[in-house]
């Protein structure tokens, strides 16, 4: 079980796996502003002649950070108790 | 394709932009936690961040404000102030993401407003086997809180070649 009082540097995180679909880097682009048809348009040139369109550099750094917060946010919850991981879908926007 | 790093090149480092306001905004959280893929509600919910000690809504690792955009002024594609971004190109056409790198001073949080100055660092030229000549472009950027304290720093590498 996660403790972050107890983890030590070589410990490993839990797996994150990302499968990003054009759909998702179509929505990256709008959340980060980086609208380069690279990543979302197959007759753009860089990614005719690359073969793909290619998921942001960044998608992949920002990656890593979810991949931390997830586990943060779970060891958090687990010292702050299940009361605190709501996920009844209640929102106050 | 020669491509040679001249003297009034390297004059343009270390050279600091003018600030350029970056908002961290609750729309802002939700739309970039959306295009990572975030399910953790803390990043969309108001009361899921007050659970989690948070006043407002916390700002994801990697997300450092959205640029205020201003036609003429902001990069249409990149959607940041003209000078900072993947440039100078120096008649390069393609562009790649080389890396990005932050040191974070304190976390960030919806509402607050950014002052953002950038500067380029470095400039380096390789060769590829597969992209040829490579200019390797190398940024700073600062962003400061209200109070003038740098929050965070980022710095971005980009790789240029040619088709």
């Amino acid at each position: 079980m996660a403790n972050i009082a107890r983890c030590e540097v070589g410990d490993e995180l839990p797996a994150l796996i990302k499968q990003p679909d054009r759909e998702q880097l179509v929505k990256y682009a709008a959340g980060s502003g980086d609208f380069n048809p690279l990543h979302y348009d197959p007759d753009f040139p860089q990614a005719q002649e690359i073969g793909a369109n290619l998921v942001h550099g960044r998608f992949k750094y920002a990656a890593l950070g979810q991949l931390v917060s997830d586990w943060l946010g779970a060891v958090d919850r687990e010292h702050r108790g299940p009361a605190h991981d709501r996920r009844d879908g209640r929102s106050s926007l | 394709m020669d491509f040679v790093i001249t003297n009034e090149m390297q004059a343009e480092l270390g050279v600091e932009s003018a600030a350029w306001p970056y908002e961290v905004t609750t729309t802002g959280i939700r739309a970039f936690a959306r295009g990572v893929g975030y399910q953790d509600p803390v990043y969309y919910d108001r009361d899921a961040a007050a659970t989690a000690g948070c006043e407002q809504l916390p700002a994801p690792p990697g997300y450092l404000g959205t640029p205020v955009y201003l036609p003429g002024y902001a990069d249409p594609v990149f959607s940041v102030p003209r000078g900072s971004g993947p440039r100078p190109r120096y008649g390069f056409t393609r562009v790649l993401d080389g890396g990005t790198e932050a040191i974070y001073e304190r976390p960030l949080h919806a509402g607050e407003t950014l002052s953002v100055t950038d500067r380029l660092l470095d400039l380096k030229v390789r060769q590829s086997r597969s992209l040829g000549t490579m200019l390797i472009v190398s940024r700073e950027a600062t962003y400061r809180d209200q109070a003038g304290e740098t929050v965070a720093r980022e710095r971005s590498h980009y790789v240029f070649y040619e088709s």
